[in-house]
């Protein structure tokens, strides 16, 4: 068996892959819905407005969406080259899963990507319109396979053991396990969330440097209602999915995200400094009776939330990525909450795009999305520890017989690679909103429809939206 | 069961190495190409189909670790070294040729990067596979052996060059046909000229297999020598039809017998090494999962497959000619006489 720091360093490895990944797709799905209805408005209307939104956001897009793509290779490479031992135990069962996320969403995106990016002037704007539906579709569905892989995890179901391999003997169990149910629309609307307000900082942005009014109200009118009428959906959905999932399936997960060690407290912790190693809080800071009214939705505030020493101390997970992971989370989704909520009042007395001090809340609140779902990724994985499949496999079985220096040297190399990368995707994505919408002719070279097109100028004279 | 999925296994691979190839190839041969506008224009080839030729990459990993979870939990850790280098250049080739595109014209740094990506990526995918031609030591379902035992004495180094060359070779042949017609005469050039050296390494690799491979090479039965035979002729009448037609129409004949020359060469493997998958001590029957699970994917391949490989046609017909130039600062000449600007349909 590996050693701890051996363990701890392929986890620390696949975790910060893993969410560099998140933050790709958390914004793309959610982007490629988008860039359906901007499209769809387009084909409908016949606004320009719309095609130049269209195109706008498919630049912002494409660079996000390889990235996501690239990076989620390497996760699919490391289950085994680092998690030997895990991926031959669940390889049948989860093998073709993502087989068939390669099957059903990656080559679906794959294919209609490029049409999509690349293929005005080539197709009419019928294809172009199912291309781009095509490519959200994909994108769901890969949503929707990676849930269900990796809800098996957190809840098993539909399997039998033999020989030390998980071998499945329902499928309709294994995909449809328990936790996926409320996981899915969970993660669904946080990618949404994170992706409509990323939308409406840079329609803010706009606003706020009085550029391009029209596709700057536009966008961020779509991105805001977007993010209203989403966001009391998922407080509901992530309130069910932690009482549901794991309050019933992985107690100690929700001990661990509310931070007590001791049981018999009613309060909500808001800050805790944990002591693992003594079992104990070394500070705790909380809100009188509220816990009992969150985790139990008692309101009589007397039930007491329970605290990690009901479990032994080798299957506790560990408090401080669970705790802090779960309260980021929840202050920043109420934090949309709120400002979505300001928004709407705003929005009907017609100030929303002129009152200044809330455009640049917006825009200064653009990435909350997207670090919320990362940081529940952070409490549903650290959650599970020190299990890889809950109950069954632990994580100190799962590793691959490497040197120590390998995995360092990946290691070292995947955070180098990548900080490179993310630097070069914000500057890009800055440059582009810089360069702004007002570059993008409306009126080009859509026109396969319409025979032979004329190329298009390269710097059209004629700016839509500024005004 | 056990036997169907391996065939549809090596069929992910071939196509894969078919398709990634050439743009892997295409990536590379970027890196000598001195003309702006024809780099550019290479970068327009691939930039419409690299994510659709990745994605057999995925499957192809996600079909041996669902149908053979033993030979994956073992091969990976073995080749750890040159998988990760793969990795590392595919994420930098995926990123920067986006990059690259997005600007006009070529862009310096990023098309640098997307040329190394594609050389790098190559030269790895050429080792690991040698690596796994040599043998991986397996004990109790695990990974047993040393972290550059996949260099196998330098015969690893070998074939990666091969492939970089191979690929070079089919990534010039397509060229052949992508590129606007005034720019393909450098890349038949290329063709003919690749020719020579991708059999040299190509038949040096296949001669020094017996001596460096730990694997049970087999060549007994008619079942084993009579397709061994037969792979070895279509092989050698496979380069000389790609050199035959470099610079000739129709253009895609030389790309055709470069992928049926890939083709031979991997029966021809499969004839040397079945039933061994992860030689010399995992085969694919010791590794394969149970049947609920192969009967899942053969029904799953069964109902999906045909309908992905047919839109997958569809998207390489739309870009079949030119690359229109929307990204590009000027417009294309007007001599080019199938331009694609004209309607596709």
């Amino acid at each position: 068996m590996a050693s701890t720091s051996f363990i701890d360093l392929s986890r620390f490895q696949f975790a910060t892959t893993a969410a560099f990944h998140m933050t790709f797709p958390a914004l793309s799905v959610g982007l490629a819905l988008f860039l359906v209805i901007c499209y769809a408005s387009y084909c409908k209307t016949d606004n320009p407005i719309y095609l130049q939104m269209f195109r706008f956001w498919r630049n912002i897009f494409a660079v996000g969406f390889a990235l996501g793509i690239v990076a989620g290779i390497v996760l699919t490479f490391e289950l085994g080259l680092n998690w030997g031992g895990y991926s031959r135990a669940v390889g049948p069962v989860l093998g073709p899963i993502i087989c068939l996320e390669a099957l059903t969403a990656f080559f679906l995106e794959a294919a209609f990507i490029g049409i999509l990016l690349y293929g005005e002037g080539r197709v009419s704007r019928k294809v172009t319109m199912v291309a781009t539906c095509l490519v959200a579709l994909g994108a769901l569905l890969s949503t929707a396979w990676i849930l269900a892989a990796n809800s098996w995890m957190q809840t098993p179901a539909g399997y039998k053991e033999i020989n030390g391999q998980f071998q499945p003997t329902s499928w309709y169990h294994v995909i449809f396990n328990p936790a996926f149910v409320w996981r899915f629309p969970h993660q669904v609307l946080a990618v949404l969330i994170s992706a409509s307000w990323f939308i409406a900082a840079i329609g803010a942005y706009y606003l706020l440097k009085h550029r391009a009014a029209q596709f700057a109200r536009k966008t961020m009118s779509i991105g805001l209602l977007a993010a209203s009428l989403l966001l009391p959906i998922q407080l509901y959905v992530g309130d069910s999915t932690a009482s549901y999932v794991s309050a019933v399936y992985q107690p100690a997960k929700v001990t661990a995200a509310e931070g007590n060690f001791a049981n018999g407290n009613t309060g909500w912790n808001v800050i805790v400094i944990p002591n693992q190693a003594k079992q104990r809080d070394d500070f705790t800071l909380s809100i009188p009776h509220a816990g009992s009214v969150f985790v139990f939705h008692n309101f009589s505030g007397t039930t007491p939330v329970p605290g990690l020493t009901d479990f032994p101390k080798a299957l506790q997970p560990p408090v401080w990525p669970t705790f802090y992971g779960f309260k980021l989370m929840i202050f920043a989704a109420w934090g949309m909450f709120s400002v979505a909520f300001i928004g709407l009042i705003m929005r009907l007395r017609r100030r929303m795009f002129t009152e200044r001090w809330f455009l640049r809340l917006v825009l200064w609140t653009m990435p909350v999305g997207v670090f919320a779902t990362i940081a529940g990724w952070v409490v549903s994985e650290s959650g599970r520890q020190p299990w890889l499949v809950y109950g069954k496999l632990l994580v100190a079985n799962s590793p691959s017989s490497l040197s120590t220096g390998e995995l360092i040297a990946t290691l070292v190399a995947f955070w180098v690679v990548y900080l490179v990368l993310f630097g070069a995707w914000v500057r890009h994505v800055a440059r582009e909103v810089r360069k702004g919408p007002e570059e993008l002719p409306p009126n080009s070279t859509d026109t396969a429809s319409a025979g032979p097109a004329t190329p298009s100028p390269a710097r059209p004279p004629v700016p839509v939206g500024t005004e | 069961m056990v036997f169907f999925w391996m065939v549809v296994l090596l069929l992910a691979l071939l196509t894969y190495v078919i398709l990634d190839g050439y743009d892997l190839g295409i990536g590379t041969l970027t890196l000598f190409e001195r003309d702006g506008d024809t780099r550019r224009g290479m970068l327009e080839v691939v930039g419409n189909v690299w994510d659709g030729n990745e994605s057999w990459l995925i499957l192809l990993a996600m079909g041996l670790w669902a149908g053979f979870p033993d030979a994956y939990a073992t091969a990976l850790p073995g080749l750890y070294l040159p998988l990760s280098l793969m990795l590392f250049a595919l994420i930098f080739r995926g990123f920067s040729i986006e990059m690259a595109l997005q600007r006009p014209g070529f862009d310096r740094v990023w098309g640098r990067l997307f040329g190394l990506g594609s050389l790098v990526s190559a030269f790895a995918q050429g080792v690991l596979f040698g690596g796994l031609l040599t043998g991986i030591t397996v004990v109790n379902h695990g990974f047993a052996g040393r972290p550059w035992d996949f260099l196998g004495h330098g015969y690893a180094l070998l074939t990666g060059c091969a492939t970089v060359l191979l690929y070079a070779w089919a990534g010039a042949a397509q060229l052949q046909a992508k590129l606007p017609v005034d720019e393909r005469r450098g890349a038949s050039r290329r063709v003919r000229l690749l020719t020579g050296p991708v059999v040299l390494v190509c038949a040096l690799s296949a001669s020094l297999l017996p001596v460096a491979t730990k694997a049970r090479l087999r060549l007994d039965g008619v079942d084993r020598w009579l397709p061994f035979g037969y792979a070895l002729l279509i092989a050698a009448g496979a380069f000389y039809v790609a050199w035959r037609w470099a610079g000739r129409t129709p253009k895609q004949v030389s790309f055709f017998a470069i992928a049926a020359a890939e083709a031979a060469g991997l029966l021809a493997l499969v004839c040397l090494y079945f039933p061994q998958l992860v030689a010399p001590s995992v085969t694919i029957y010791s590794a394969a999962a149970g049947r609920s699970t192969l009967v899942f994917l053969a029904a799953m391949i069964g109902i999906i497959g045909p309908g992905t490989v047919a839109y997958g046609i569809y998207a390489h017909w739309v870009f079949r000619s030119t690359p229109p130039a929307l990204n590009v600062a000027e417009p294309p000449p007007a001599a080019n006489g199938r331009s694609a600007l004209s309607p596709s349909n």
